[in-house]
């Protein structure tokens, strides 16, 4: 028979404080989506191999199928539906130099590309290719090629630049 | 909602946090227990079948084991850089002590092979303690000469050389790993060469070189090589750096004594992507490549 010890974790979620209850195997994936509702959070093959349930712990990268959610006790999460920008459509600069560079297809990649796009470049301003490369290496896609993504973050990378000039 | 094909082979009640190393061993007295650190590799060896009867997570976090700094009392010499059990990979590659300094260049090389999503969160001791040939980052402990630090119920705190913890891991199953010590001395230097399928992936083969050159001479003061992915643990090329000890590092003597080394490994096992033929090929390019980096990085010092 299955246990139903439950301990109960509180965290910041998109900004939000959240007080939610869990078993100590949960994965902070299976909470996200399936308690919290951000769909956003994909999943491609719940080991680590894919990236694409990528979110943000206190700002860096982590998998959310690898993460148990008992571990994520007071930090703060991000998830694409964090991201709020005040341009077009109210994207954010990431979100627009992703459509513009054409950098997602079928899009499944996509909320994990942007936010560890977001994670390199909230400490790094002004990244190289490579350090672009290393950043979004964790997280496979099967329909871009990858270039245009990179081209994107490039993009990004200016326009965030241009904003905080000004 | 629960994952219940993952709960009918993981299915844990309690995550206790001890906050003394005392009371962290403690628990590691039942077989129902497991520690967690990065958890990285926890639910791939739950999906193994390995975690069935484990009841109890030991979260170690709160046990003051993420720093990394130099020992207090140092010679000129020799510079003594200790790192706690639960450091991050990512927060070791980004510490001043690391960064820039010829004698850990190899270690960086294999912190940074694993994608960002792990170095975020995956920890040396579990990296360590997970006791299998095929991660980087112990293959190059194991070339720097590391010493690690284990509290168990028994001993306390002890420490062992990470020779004698890869001739025998499973001895070190009930206790805690809390640090990494490794030391640099002038003239020496590390690399790191991995063999691999895609960039953040597992090794099919891959070596570790810590090197030192005599000041005067330039010969070969001292010298570790280590093999990984190609034997069940991680093994020293004892012979070879017998042979390599004393001499003058020209790349005819680096390229002969390589050759020779496929000889001296004879337990090379295959794995899904690598045959022990291929295996044996490969090993003198790898070791050549990173005996010469090596070398070179410690000429320049
Ligand atoms: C997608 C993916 C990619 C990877 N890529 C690479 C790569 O390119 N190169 C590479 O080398 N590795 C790679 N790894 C492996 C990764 O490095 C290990 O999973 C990680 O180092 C384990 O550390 P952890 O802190 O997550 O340990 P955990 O998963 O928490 O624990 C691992 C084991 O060590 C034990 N343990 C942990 N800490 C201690 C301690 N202080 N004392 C005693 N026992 C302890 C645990 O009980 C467990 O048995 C990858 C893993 C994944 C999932
Ligand atoms: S689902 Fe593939 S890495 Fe998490
Ligand atoms: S756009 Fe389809 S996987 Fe990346």
């Amino acid at each position: 028979m299955l246990n139903e010890t439950r301990i109960k974790v509180r965290f910041i979620l998109n900004g939000e404080s959240r007080n939610i209850e869990c078993m100590a195997a949960d994965t902070l994936f299976d909470t996200l989506r399936d308690s919290l509702g951000t769909m956003s959070v994909k999943q491609g093959c719940d080991f680590g191999g894919c990236g694409v349930c990528s979110v943000l712990l206190d700002g860096r990268p982590v998998y959310s199928c690898l993460m148990p959610t008992w571990k994520v006790e007071g930090s703060k999460i991000e998830t694409l539906e964090g991201l709020k920008g005040k341009e077009l459509m109210n994207l954010d600069a990431i979100q627009q130099a992703f459509a513009t560079n054409f950098a997602q297809q079928c899009g499944y990649c996509t909320p994990a590309m942007i936010l560890n796009a977001k994670a390199l470049l909230e400490r790094n301003p002004n990244p190289s290719v490579d350090q672009i490369k290393d950043a979004l290496s964790g997280v496979l896609c099967r329909c871009t090629g990858y270039m245009p993504i990179v081209e994107a973050v490039m993009q990004a990378a200016m326009m965030r630049r241009k904003k905080t000039q000004v | 909602m629960r994952d219940l094909e993952l709960n009918m082979v993981f299915d844990p009640s309690e995550v206790l946090r001890p906050s003394s190393f005392q009371d962290a061993v403690e628990t590691l007295d039942s077989s129902d227990s497991k520690i967690v650190a990065g958890n990285t590799s926890l639910y791939s060896l739950a999906r193994k079948g390995r975690l069935e009867n484990i009841k109890k997570l030991v979260d170690i976090s709160k046990l003051g084991i993420s720093y990394i700094k130099e020992a207090e009392s140092q010679t000129s010499e020799e510079k003594k850089i200790l790192v706690g059990a639960g450091t991050t990979f990512q927060e070791i590659t980004s510490s001043s002590l690391i960064n820039g300094r010829p004698e850990y260049a190899g270690l960086k090389e294999a912190l940074n092979k694993s994608p960002p999503q792990i170095r975020n969160v995956a920890t040396i001791g579990g990296s360590i303690c997970s006791a299998v040939s095929f991660y980087d980052l112990p293959i190059v402990l194991f070339a720097l000469g590391t010493t690690l630090k284990f509290f168990s119920k028994k001993e306390g705190e002890h420490l062992i050389t990470i020779d004698s913890f890869f001739q025998n891991p499973a001895l070190y199953g009930k206790s805690l790993l809390i640090e990494c010590q490794f030391s640099s001395s002038p003239n020496s230097a590390s690399s790191f060469v991995k063999l691999c399928r895609r960039m953040s992936g597992y090794a099919v083969a891959m070596t570790a070189a810590r090197i030192k050159l005599d000041r005067t001479s330039r010969e070969i003061d001292d010298i570790r090589l280590v093999i990984g992915a190609m034997t069940k643990t991680p093994q020293r090329l004892n012979q070879v750096e017998e042979e390599l000890r004393h001499k003058e590092p020209s790349i005819e003597t680096i390229t002969r004594m390589c050759e020779k080394s496929a000889d001296l490994v004879h337990d090379i096992i295959p794995s899904v992507h690598a045959s022990t033929a291929y295996k044996k090929r490969v090993l003198p390019i790898l070791l050549r490549e990173a005996i010469t980096t090596a070398v070179e990085r410690a000429t320049e010092r």
